[in-house]
C-alpha cells in the first residue's frame, strides 16, 4: 500500500496516477492482482487497517490536487477523477457496513470516520474546481484579500 | 513562519479549550502550525486562490478532529488563522456554508487592513496571543 508520507504530487496527471495506484492497491485486497492465485487472504481487522492507510493516502493526494495549477482544458480530467473517487467512497461505505460485526467498535468507528473525511474532501475538491469559481461574490471577496 | 489570527479565531479557540472534549486543540494547532516544514504547514484543501496566496482548510489531528481555515501568504511566510471548529461533540459542525466562508474571508481582509490581528507564539506547549506593537 502506498504510504502518504512519501507521496509527491506534481500536476494533475501525477495526482491521477497516484489515486489510480492507491485505488488499485485497495482493489487487490479484495480480488488479488491479475493472475496471482496466491494473493494473501486478509482477516477483517487487517482489511480495515489497510483501508484506513489507503484512505489517508487518498485524502492527502486529493488535498494536494487543489494546490496544482490546473488549466481549463484539464477540468474534464478533474471531473472524471471526482467521479472515480466518489465511486470508491461508496464501495468502501458498503465494505464498512458489511464489516460491522466482524471488527471491534473502535476499528469500525475509525474506518467510518476516515470514510467521512474522504467524503468531505471529495466535496471540497468539487467546490474548489467547479462551484466556487462560478460564485462571483465569493471570488470578489477573495480577490480583495489577495490584493492586499 | 509568522502566525497571526483574527479576533474571531482567538475567541473560538478560547471557547473550545474551556471544554474538556476539546483539550487536544492546543496540541493539534502547535503540531500543525509550529512544527514541520512550510510545505507541511500549507498542506490542506484549497478553498480559493492559486500560487502564493491561498485560503486553505486544514484538517488537524487529535481526538474528534478539528478543521481550521487560514489565509496563507506563502512568499511573505505569513499565515492568518481565520476560524477553527471541531467536527464532533457539542460544538461540532459538519461543514461551513459558502456564506459563512465568505464572512471569514471578509473578516480576514478587514483585520489585515486595520492591523487588527493577534500574533500567536508557542512556548512549552502553550499558545500566547499578543497584539503586535503592544507590550
Amino acid at each position: 500500500m502506498v504510504s502518504f508520507e512519501n507521496l509527491s504530487v506534481d500536476g494533475v496527471d501525477e495526482a491521477r496516477a497516484r489515486l489510480d495506484e492507491i485505488s488499485y492497491d485497495i482493489r487487490s485486497i479484495f480480488h488479488g492482482h491479475e493472475g496471482d492465485e496466491n494473493y494473501p487472504k486478509y482477516r477483517p481487522v487487517d482489511v480495515v487497517e489497510i483501508l484506513i492507510k489507503g484512505l489517508d493516502a487518498m485524502i492527502y493526494v486529493s488535498e494536494e490536487l487543489t494546490h496544482q495549477q490546473v488549466s481549463e482544458a484539464e477540468l474534464p480530467k478533474i471531473n472524471s477523477m471526482i467521479a472515480s473517487i466518489s465511486f470508491l467512497k461508496k464501495f468502501l461505505s458498503s465494505v464498512a457496513r458489511k464489516s460491522r460485526n466482524e471488527i471491534s467498535e473502535e476499528y469500525y468507528n475509525m474506518l467510518v470516520g476516515r470514510i467521512e473525511d474522504f467524503g468531505e474532501v471529495i466535496r471540497d475538491v468539487e467546490r474548489y474546481f467547479f462551484t466556487r469559481p462560478a460564485d462571483k461574490d465569493f471570488v470578489d471577496s477573495a480577490n480583495r484579500l489577495f490584493s492586499l | 513562519m509568522r502566525i497571526y489570527c483574527t479576533e474571531r479565531f482567538k475567541s473560538e479557540y478560547h471557547l473550545l479549550i474551556k471544554n474538556n472534549s476539546y483539550k487536544s486543540l492546543t496540541e493539534a494547532l502547535i503540531s500543525a502550525f509550529f512544527r514541520g516544514t512550510p510545505d507541511q504547514i500549507m498542506h490542506g484543501v484549497v478553498i480559493i486562490g492559486t500560487g502564493d496566496k491561498k485560503v486553505i482548510k486544514k484538517r488537524l489531528s487529535g481526538s474528534g478532529g478539528f478543521r481550521t481555515y487560514f489565509y496563507a501568504y506563502i512568499s511573505g511566510e505569513t499565515v492568518y488563522l481565520s476560524y477553527v471548529y471541531p467536527k464532533t461533540g457539542s460544538l461540532g459542525k459538519q461543514s461551513l456554508s459558502p456564506a459563512f466562508e465568505k464572512i471569514l474571508i471578509n473578516e480576514t481582509t478587514e483585520a489585515i487592513q486595520n492591523n487588527n490581528l493577534h500574533l500567536i507564539t508557542e512556548s512549552s506547549g502553550r499558545l500566547t496571543f499578543s497584539k503586535p506593537g503592544e507590550s
